[in-house]
């Protein structure tokens, strides 16, 4: 019976896990037995000039060659959308995520693709000439590739494992839409802001670094170190209750691990489905948690914290003021 | 049941059947069935992630007894034995008892081997139940009551009576009408939620991980809401075993028998359904348990209903512990879902059950 949907379903889930747990900011995010390997792959364009013809490499392993600004895109990623709204190069965008939101420009855009089931005939109606994909959803790839449409294929969980990472695709979407300046400065006064956090949080002694729980949704599905969210708390010197998440990018811990690892801070990344920290306290058991004990149970936008976009230096600077009250103001 | 006298064909409904046994003389196989599981369960909640010594755990447990001093232990250690692995232990083994029970009644009244307690809706009804809370502003875990086991549970009923109610015809329900109507309202309700998982689609996963089930949250709460109705078909159903051991010569000869075979069709698919519904709104779709159970059970204390019901029940319960102890030490501290290992741990020992079964038949042939 419930073998049907995983069957039906089975291809999509690779893709749909990734995207709800880091595009759509959903609060029921997590993500399927993704290893997360050491062997970054080094996002080309980064440190290259921005000489057309430019290289990319994909994540699948090939490569893209673009040889003039791109005019015509079709961004599947929430998070790309939001960074082509911010280098200004919102005029080369043809289509959108159904679930991009931000600007609300993108939440306004005429044109929107599922990303969950991309239609391939509307994508190739559009004639981009560029798809941004954040992960290949039931061979949606192969079938662009077929038709010789340009992929900027980066996925999520392979490619975009640090705050860097993100900045790196500001950097490249620069590049590949031509406006360099603009994504020079945007990355910039971003990284300026990352070093002020960085800067507030040094000398914290690893004693007194507070472990977290950053909770995904209400079955403690969590986030690991291998992931751009858990590069967060890593910037901020907080220790990642989940760790590595034995190599599952988007772990779901058991609850006597939770209570034996008495997290100091509760992070709810779910919100907006209904968890509150009164819910939380309210959970058999987890009063033995230092954080119900102390009330350091705080809440964070899902939708900040789980894009690849320029504002997750707002969530950054928002998880430093409420881990760290006395620091940050 | 008052209609029939069943013990005298019990004698001669199967043939293979070795010596006329007495309910009280079944009461022994119970005891150590009983006893076997508790001691599966006793093991279970000691073991975790998080090493706590066996004397430990049982001090803690009895510390919950009236009249037994607590005993000095930390709070964390309190939570872990009995607020976290005792009701997720007591639940999971509720769970696989009641699938397994319940597919066991299930292939009693449809006289098909692969019949199994999801067989005419129940699941697939549950989830349109669990989905249509999931995608709504109602999914809110308020701090007593979450609305989705009573969605789940009522889902999966509706879903029962539809089927039951497009098979019924002059008064009667053929077992194969049922399946057919129970399959067609399955498929319904699955492309119901298929449709929206797809529409709604931030929350596929919160939507999928129900439809996989699992005992993460499980709490005393799920294990009271849904016990009673678990009880409720044990109860009921276990003293018309004989009748079920009738059945399955044929309908009709059962009829003449003087089994009033509807009523016996209405009251064990009724209360099996709400019992499984039950299960189902408390920890998901689980497979596999409430298909192969019985099969097992029957290959190894044969086709009696007497036995095949309540070791059915005991033998699931153990199975689904013990499951649910693999899910959560493969990863120390991480979980992986139940359905995945209630298969690959059941699969292969009901194959080499199957395959034994076979040999011997051939050899006595």
């Amino acid at each position: 019976m419930h073998n049907t949907w995983i069957r039906r379903l089975g291809p999509l889930l690779a893709i749909g896990l990734i995207l709800a747990a880091t595009a759509c900011g959903g609060g029921s995010s997590k993500a399927a037995a993704t290893p997360v390997k050491d062997n970054p792959t080094p996002i080309t364009g980064v440190s290259t000039p921005p000489a057309f013809p430019l290289t990319v490499k994909r994540s699948d392993g090939a490569t893209l060659t673009i040889s003039e600004p791109v005019k015509k895109i079709v961004s599947m990623s929430p998070g790309a959308t939001e960074i082509i709204y911010a280098i200004g190069a919102q005029d080369a965008l043809a289509a959108v995520d159904k679930n991009a939101n931000y600007p609300d420009a993108a939440k306004n855009f005429p044109t929107k693709i599922d990303a969950y089931e991309p239609n391939i005939e509307a994508i190739a109606a559009l004639n981009p000439d560029l798809v941004i994909l954040p992960g290949d959803n039931g061979g949606i790839l192969a079938k662009l590739d077929g038709l010789k449409i340009p992929v900027l294929y980066q996925d999520l969980d392979k490619d975009i494992k640090t705050v860097d990472d993100v900045l790196g695709q500001i950097t490249l979407l620069g590049q590949v839409t031509g406006h360099t300046d603009k994504a020079r400065e945007l990355v910039q006064s971003l990284s300026k802001r990352i070093d002020v956090i960085k800067q507030g949080v040094q000398g914290i002694p690893s004693q007194d670094a507070p472990s977290v729980y950053h909770e995904l949704d209400s079955t403690y599905y969590t986030i690991s170190t291998g992931t751009f969210i858990g590069n967060l708390y890593e910037i901020l010197h907080a220790q990642n209750i989940a760790k590595d998440g034995a190599g599952v990018a988007y772990p779901q811990l058991t609850q006597e691990a939770i209570i034996a690892a008495n997290p100091k801070i509760i992070v709810l990344a779910d919100e907006a489905y209904g968890v509150t920290a009164d819910s939380v306290k309210a959970r058999p058991g987890w009063s033995a948690i230092d954080a119900v004990a102390n009330g350091k149970i705080i809440a964070v936008d899902a939708d900040l914290i789980s894009r690849p976009g320029p504002r997750i230096v707002d969530a950054l600077e928002d998880l430093a003021r409420k881990i760290y009250p006395t620091r940050f103001q | 049941m008052q209609i029939a006298r069943p013990h005298r064909f019990a004698r001669t409904a199967s043939a293979d059947a070795p010596a006329f046994v007495t309910w009280r003389g079944l009461l022994p196989t119970y005891a150590l069935a009983a006893l076997a599981t508790f001691a599966v369960g006793v093991f279970a909640v000691s073991w975790g992630t998080v090493h706590i010594a066996p004397q430990t755990t049982l001090r803690v447990l009895l510390g919950h007894l009236p009249f037994v001093p607590a005993g000095e232990h930390s709070a964390a250690i309190r939570a872990i034995v009995w607020d976290v692995r005792a009701p997720r232990v007591l639940l999971a083994g509720m769970v696989g008892a009641t699938l397994a029970f319940c597919g066991a009644a299930y292939q009693g009244v449809f006289r098909n081997p692969l019949a199994e307690p999801y067989l005419i809706g129940v699941a697939s009804g549950a989830a349109v139940g669990a989905t249509l809370i999931i995608i709504s502003p109602l999914y809110v875990t308020v701090w007593l009551l979450s609305p989705l086991p009573p969605a789940a549970f009522a889902g999966a009923l509706a879903a029962v009576a539809l089927a039951y109610g497009l098979a019924r015809a002059h008064g009667r329900v053929s077992t194969t009408s049922l399946i057919l109507s129970g399959v067609a309202v399955s498929s319904v309700c699955t492309s119901i939620v298929t449709y929206l998982m797809l529409t709604y689609n931030t929350r596929t996963l919160a939507i999928l991980n129900w439809i996989m089930g699992g005992f993460n949250t499980a709490s005393w709460k799920e294990v009271a809401i849904a016990a009673p109705y678990m009880l409720l078909a044990a109860v009921v159903i276990v003293p018309l075993a004989r009748l079920l051991n009738v059945m399955q010569l044929d309908e009709d000869e059962a009829r003449h028998l003087g089994v009033d075979v509807e009523r016996l069709k209405l009251i064990v698919l009724g209360l099996a359904s709400l019992a499984t519904a039950a299960a189902v709104a408390v920890s998901g779709l689980i497979g596999f348990v409430g298909l192969v159970v019985p099969h097992i059970v029957r290959m190894i204390w044969g086709p009696d209903y007497r036995r095949v019901l309540p070791l059915s029940g005991f033998f699931g319960a153990a199975f689904l512990i013990l499951a649910d102890v693999i899910a959560r030490s493969i990863n120390p501290g991480y979980e992986v879902p139940i359905g995945v290992v209630t298969a690959l741990v059941g699969a292969p020992f009901f194959l080499y059950l199957l395959r034994r079964e076979g040999r011997r038949g051939h050899e006595a042939a």
